[in-house]
């Protein structure tokens, strides 16, 4: 085959720019701008999440940056602000009549209807948070990595530290990561902390000020590229808190063993272990797949409460003519209940109302440590808008089947205590250079 | 540690190198002081020895050696040195077989020592099934070097290195740099007045000994590569055989100019070019200005012959 001189050039141009393509971003950039420095990867996106029934409603934008020098030194910076509204289950059993609160800044009541799970309408809440890491090579197949947050909220901020270490072998194809992670929390809640397992009477009943709480997580990594399709990653996670882990908004009912009904002290704090151990193993796999990638991943959690959960993550990203992609997702989620879960407390087992004492160590009604079923079902789509410019929209709902509480006395038992939990997810992305 | 680099200032700016690459190597900063400029010359000392290491042929650590060592057998490569073995592939299939990076195991036979000894041509003919790209498996990302067959990035490295090195620099400081490994060099554009970089071009002598300068050309933007056989050549019943070696015989081209310095907005791209063309033999004139190829190019019988139309290379 004989070429013509100009196509045989551009044959040559092209073959060259394939050769020099992992330092052209930067000549091309530093050739426009003449600052020296790499472009940023910004991703925006804004995050609308909708329960079902006027519940939780949240907006969250959130930017992150992204750049890699020409040394190799990445720096990712990102910012979330949310703002949640709405109502919150707070704790408490439905009951055949209308059940008054105390919110818990102690100044305002606020009522549950007859028949229904009571929810804490005072859910409002703004949150900013500032998370910044840089990751650098140290010698030739080790990645050094490092990072901060910085979480705040009215009644909370939370302070964070991590380092990591990611070292290559066998020719890139296998990566250990070690990383360890410490955190520490200041809850300020409205009213004060809440004596736990004591009677939740408004202000001034012996609430303490400000709880404090410490996280340490140690992330152990193994990413194997099996072939050239296949790449697998296994990551051991384990952490550790100790401090307040009570929420300071979740209450307990106290029944009557033979009617269902609230009695006595009728709402008490909810109580947590001051400690918290927690173990995850995380397996997935990115497979390519004729045209598409397959993202499949397995979870296993367990913790010192007695949570047991298993997450099974299924994606399948399957390109567009034009360079854009859709997406599928499908998340199964199921979870066993906390040890020291439960729906209500009984007046005169769990709780006397006399003495105002209870023989229970720890209790909480919350549902997010009862027994769950979750299914997230979405699609992503992703296109294309110019030149280094990705627009995605994605759309997930979100389903929740509480498993039932045995042995509902009296009332209880045909009223609804473990209601589904449904909610909607709308992202709207926009990525480009910059 | 690597040795320290020099650095010296110049009228206009700063001049530096150091030796990589069995080469000088030297950079040319402007518009910058003296800390950037000795962090600049640093990083090109780091890029240049990392590239030496990485693909020489003379050390026995580098991915060269480790894939002579893995021979029949598939061995899978790292990124970097994929792409210039897709980049070898690519120049091999478009010069129809004439770039060939197989080919350094013919320098067994040959010795362009300035003498008259040649290579019997049955020693030539036993090394050629060991020469040919197409007798080596490369199937991305894994290679299969069959036995007796030897890689060479010398036709590629050194052009790779500026290209990759300049690019780096810019990265970190844009400033008006011009990047010179051995002779092969690239330019980030004009200096800092707006003028062209003025470089010249050695005069094969055929002698060791102080260079002198054949020519003064000016560079306003991309790169310029020098192929030639100044002093690397055999003599042979009266005919001077330069060191540039035909894949595909086996024997050095006849009748190649002494040097052939190229223009292209890459240094790869010129240094595949200059190399080209002096396999072209006496074609290689006509062949370039066919080309549209701005070129200076020293004939057999020592003339220079300009073709720079402009100062700027075409893409």
């Amino acid at each position: 085959m004989q070429l013509k001189p100009a196509d045989w050039r551009a044959a040559l141009a092209g073959a060259t720019a394939s050769l020099l393509a992992p330092v052209a971003p930067l000549t091309a950039h530093a050739a426009g701008s003449g600052d020296g420095s790499t472009p940023w990867l910004v991703d925006s996106a804004v995050l609308v999440y909708s329960e079902a029934g006027g519940r939780v409603r949240a907006v969250e934008p959130v930017v992150s940056l992204k750049r890699t020098d020409a040394a190799g030194v990445s720096t990712g910076l990102k910012l979330t602000v949310d703002t949640l509204t709405g109502a919150s289950p707070n704790g408490a059993v439905a009951q055949p009549g209308v059940q008054t609160f105390t919110s818990p800044s102690g100044k305002a009541t606020y009522e549950a209807p007859a028949g229904r799970v009571p929810l804490d309408p005072s859910f409002k809440d703004t949150r900013v948070a500032l998370a910044a890491n840089q990751e650098r090579p140290w010698g030739t197949d080790t990645r050094l990595g490092y990072g901060a947050h910085f979480s705040h909220e009215y009644d909370f901020t939370s302070l964070g530290a991590n380092v990591s270490l990611a070292r290559d072998f066998d020719r890139r194809n296998t990566t250990l990561s070690l990383g360890l992670a410490l955190e520490a929390d200041q809850l300020r809640p409205v009213g004060g902390q809440p004596v736990p397992l004591k009677p939740m009477a408004g202000t001034g009943s012996g609430k303490t000020g400000n709880g404090t709480r410490h996280v340490a997580d140690l992330l152990l990594g193994w990413t194997q590229v099996v072939n050239r399709q296949w790449l697998m990653q296994l990551n051991l996670g384990l952490g550790a808190g100790s401090g307040e882990h009570t929420d300071p908004y979740k209450l307990l009912s106290v029944v009557d063993g033979g009617t269902g009904l609230v009695t006595g002290s009728r709402v008490v704090a909810e109580g947590r272990p001051d400690r918290r151990t927690r173990t995850s193993l995380f397996w997935g796999h990115k497979v390519s797949l004729g045209p598409g990638v397959l993202d499949a991943s397995y979870r296993w959690y367990g913790d010192s409460w007695g949570v047991r959960a298993h997450t099974v993550d299924l994606r399948w990203r399957h390109p567009l003519p034009g360079g854009g992609f859709v997406q599928p997702r499908w998340r199964h989620h199921v979870q066993s209940a906390a040890d020291f879960y439960r729906g209500w407390l009984v007046e005169g087992v769990d709780w006397d109302s006399a003495t105002q004492t209870t023989p229970l160590a720890h209790a909480s009604a919350d549902t997010r440590l009862g027994g769950f079923t979750a299914d997230t079902i979405g699609v992503t789509v992703g296109w294309p808008l110019a030149k280094e410019q990705l627009v995605t929209l994605r759309l997930e709902s979100y389903r929740q089947r509480q498993d039932a509480l045995a042995g509902a006395p009296g009332v209880l038992a045909a009223l609804p205590l473990t209601p589904e939990l449904k909610a909607t997810m709308l992202t709207v992305g926009w990525s480009f250079r910059w | 540690m690597n040795p320290e680099p020099w650095l010296q200032r110049s009228a206009t700016g700063w001049r530096g190198g150091f030796e990589a690459m069995a080469s000088p190597c030297e950079l040319l900063l402007e518009g910058v002081d003296e800390a950037t400029a000795r962090a600049q010359l640093r990083r090109a000392q780091a890029e240049a020895l990392r590239i030496e290491q990485r693909f020489s042929r003379y050390r026995d650590d580098s991915v060269v050696a480790r894939l002579h060592a893995g021979r029949n057998t598939w061995q899978w490569v790292d990124e970097e040195t994929a792409l210039l073995l897709d980049f070898a592939a690519q120049c091999h299939a478009l010069s129809g077989g004439l770039f060939d990076i197989t080919s350094g195991v013919l320098r067994h036979a040959w010795r362009f020592d300035g003498g008259t000894q040649v290579p019997s041509a049955a020693a030539v003919a036993a090394l050629r099934p060991r020469v040919g790209w197409h007798r080596l498996r490369w199937q991305r990302p894994r290679l299969w070097l069959p036995e007796g067959m030897e890689l060479d990035f010398g036709g590629i490295g050194k052009e790779y290195a500026v290209d990759r090195t300049l690019a780096l620099l810019q990265a970190a400081v844009p400033a008006p740099t011009l990047v010179n490994f051995g002779g092969d060099l690239a330019c980030s554009g004009p200096r800092a007045d707006g003028s062209a970089w003025q470089v010249g071009i050695e005069q094969p002598t055929g002698t060791a000994g102080e260079p002198v300068a054949a020519a003064v050309l000016q560079l306003r933007q991309g790169a310029l590569a020098t192929s030639g056989d100044a002093r690397r050549f055999v003599w042979h019943e009266g005919r001077r055989l330069g060191h540039v070696l035909d894949p595909r015989s086996g024997w050095p081209v006849e009748g190649a100019p002494r040097s052939v310095t190229v223009a292209a907005p890459r240094c790869v791209e010129a240094g595949l070019l200059s190399t080209l063309a002096l396999l072209r033999g006496p074609g290689a004139a006509a062949w370039l200005r066919e080309a549209a190829v701005p070129h200076a190019l020293i004939g057999a019988d020592g003339s220079l012959h300009k073709h720079f139309d402009t100062l700027a290379p075409t893409t």
